[in-house]
């Protein structure tokens, strides 16, 4: 990708040369059809044009092995309908995305989704049970509450049990914690849960249970879970360090980590323009050392054109964790704080606004050009017609 | 505040009981079901997890047919597939509590169906299934090869939770998911889905658990075509906002970014890379019904 405008250049530059033997040479009028496309449409020795300009480049190159003397006509390609979708589908990177109001998830991570539902059919008495987030690092706190109203007042609450459980192969272990719910003057039954001190040791899921009567009616049970990462097991945490560029057409944000435990990690973080705005997202995903390293987030310097977003720009809600392949629990998280940084300003006409290329779209591209010359269908569901 | 034990169940309780056999009834297969071992982290031995199948994961259980369903892909790697081979693959990957797709698989003329084995357990249903997973796709879908992937249910969580915890960019020309359930079920959130049942994995399918497990905007751009049914079953329904096929609603099948309430699936802001295959309004199919609707729609 750093490469990318070098490659839409020598790219154009093959294109027209290609033209320019086809005039000189002329052309067939037989053509050898679906198969010599194919062949022709293997990626160029180096440097690969992208896959559009590929499709534009087979057809001429393919006249020109069975030159005649008709007239010339446009060496015209449409790109089929089932690998447009595909390229339309991969305008930008997969690690850098446009970020919108409505992605309540990205903006807002970590957050609960419980809601108040009806206890019966009836629906007349509603509960949530709930917690402030879902993940807990360190010493954080965990809020948790259940609130049952009749109509919109508070209903009257019996509790017979209010219990946390650390969970172990999936299942609960240990004896329970009493949450010692209390109720406040609203008629809330809540508890701050000290983790740190509850479940010291304990890294993953904790099961969070109660069992409670509203209203003289079924006796309910319901449970929810949150996840803990002890403080021993805090894989790295952010340095502060910030530095920024515009580099090869996009927004580099280089990110200060130090590494405790090495491994593979996954960040990800949002980029908001100066008014506040949320303009892209941008993701990490691989190998750290131990030891300072500078993370790289690139906010794909297309989605930036394409949302008219002005600088200078902030990196918010950056959060990641350390993968445990093929264990359970599977991360470690770092804590999520509020370390932001503010770029520098950059004038937006630095950033690119061509699409992404890559070798690997590329070989997607070919893959399903060589499937249609086998005969394969390329086959692909229609769109709902109002589907975002 | 009382400290009683729980003497009685309620109806959201019966409900619950009743969600978590359905959906082992239609996902699980193979001896020991929710229970079953798998031999992610365990090869050379006996099969991890609760493992009521006693499976083991050594290479005398082939001879003594009592190897885990997960045993080749995840011990010998062999997923059916040839590594960079031309191959063509669509691989299917069942729903929760499952070991394998446990149905028909697609007939596409030039491809050749594959039967995913990933364990999906109460033990660690998410990283053991995405794990293996990860092991079909490095096998069948990188290359030379080219795949298309059709997921149902629990499946849609672990195929998204290895995309979002891989690298990997594997030559999938697109995902089709059928009931999704990496939204979230609303029913999953009663304790018996716990403590009894022969599907207790569907007790960790909560929404904001399932919601918060991995980054629903990684597809590693691969586009996430999603259907969705509406024809819920009565004791679990009225427990689900909006419209839903019995186990899960339109927010988780239709990829919607928060767990609104909505009867269209094409309804709200979807997670990057997804979208509503065929028709808003969805289909007149459960849970059951809905898992080889996509395949049946594609003409596979």
């Amino acid at each position: 990708m750093r490469a990318r405008r070098a490659w839409w250049v020598v790219g154009i530059v093959v294109v027209m040369v290609v033209l320019a033997l086809f005039w000189v040479r002329g052309r067939s009028a037989e053509r050898e059809g679906a198969t010599r496309q194919v062949a022709l449409a293997k990626p160029p020795a180096k440097p690969p044009p992208p896959p559009e300009a590929e499709l534009q480049a087979t057809q001429p190159v393919a006249e020109e092995e069975s030159a005649e003397t008709e007239p010339i006509a446009e060496p015209e390609q449409e790109i089929p309908p089932q690998i447009q979708r595909y390229l339309d589908a991969n305008v930008y990177p997969p690690t850098s995305g446009r970020l919108t109001a409505e992605a309540t998830d990205l903006l807002y991570p970590n957050q609960r989704y419980e809601k108040p539902r009806p206890l019966d059919e009836d629906g007349d008495v509603t509960f949530v049970f709930t917690a402030d987030r879902y993940y807990y690092t360190g010493d954080e706190v965990a809020l948790v509450w259940l609130e049952v109203l009749d109509g919109k007042q508070p209903a009257d609450v019996d509790i017979y049990q209010a219990t946390a459980r650390a969970e172990v192969d999936g299942r609960p272990g240990g004896a329970p914690v009493d949450l010692g719910l209390l109720q406040s003057d609203g008629g809330r039954w809540s508890t701050a849960l000290d983790l740190a001190q509850a479940f010291p040791d304990h890294h993953g899921t904790i099961l969070l249970e109660v069992a409670f009567q509203a209203e003289g009616g079924e006796i309910h049970s319901e449970a929810i879970r949150i996840f803990s990462t002890p403080v021993d097991r805090i894989p790295a945490q952010l340095s502060g360090d910030f530095r920024d560029s515009a580099d090869d057409g996009s927004l580099l944000v280089e990110v200060g980590v130090d590494v405790r435990e090495p491994g593979f990690f996954r960040f990800d973080a949002n980029l908001y323009d100066r008014n506040g705005e949320p303009v892209a997202f941008a993701m990490f995903k691989g190998d750290l050392e131990p030891g300072e390293n500078w993370l790289p987030l690139e906010f794909f310097g297309k989605i930036l054109r394409d949302q008219g977003a002005t600088g200078p720009y902030s990196i918010e809600q950056i959060r990641g964790y350390r993968y445990l392949e093929g264990q359970t629990p599977d991360r470690e998280r770092l804590v999520d704080n509020s370390v932001t940084h503010q770029t520098s300003r950059y004038d937006a006409a630095v950033f690119s606004d061509e699409v992404y290329t890559s070798e690997h779209k590329e070989q997607m591209v070919q893959l399903m050009l060589e499937d249609m010359a086998a005969g394969r269908t390329l086959d692909v569901p229609d769109v709902a017609a109002n589907s975002e | 505040m009382r400290t009683s034990p729980i003497a009685q169940r309620g109806p959201i309780s019966l409900t619950a009981f009743l969600f978590v056999i359905a959906l082992a009834t239609v996902a699980s297969a193979g001896k020991g079901g929710d229970d079953a071992g798998t031999c992610v982290n365990a090869c050379g031995g006996y099969g991890r997890g609760n493992n009521l199948n006693n499976c083991y994961c050594d290479s005398s259980c082939t001879s003594y047919g009592d190897c885990c369903a997960d045993y080749q892909p995840v011990c010998n790697g062999n997923t059916g597939c040839t590594p960079n081979s031309n191959g063509r693959y669509i691989l299917h990957i069942g729903g929760m509590c499952s070991q394998g797709w446990n149905d028909r698989l697609s007939n596409k003329s030039g491809y050749t169906s594959i039967d995913v084995k990933a364990v999906q357990t109460n033990h660690s249903g998410l990283a053991d299934g995405s794990h293996t997973v990860g092991i079909y796709l490095n096998s069948c879908c990188t290359g030379s090869n080219l795949c298309y992937v059709i997921n149902y249910s629990g499946g849609d969580n672990i195929v998204g939770h290895r995309f979002a915890n891989s690298s990997t960019n594997w030559n999938i020309t697109w995902v089709g998911t059928s009931g999704g359930a990496g939204g979230g079920s609303e029913l999953s959130g009663n304790s018996l889905a716990d403590t009894f049942g022969p599907c207790d994995y569907a007790g960790h399918l909560g929404v904001s658990e399932a919601r918060n497990s991995y980054n629903h905007n990684d597809t590693n751009n691969e586009t996430v075509y999603h259907i969705g049914g509406y024809d819920g079953w009565w004791y679990s329904s009225w427990l689900l906002p909006g419209e839903d096929d019995g186990a899960v609603a339109y927010h988780s099948a239709g990829a919607i970014t928060s767990n609104v309430s909505t009867s269209n699936l094409c309804t709200g802001p979807k997670f990057t890379n997804h979208v509503i295959a065929w028709t808003c309004s969805g289909y007149n199919l459960d849970h059951y019904e809905i898992k080889t609707h996509f395949m049946s729609n594609m003409g596979w």
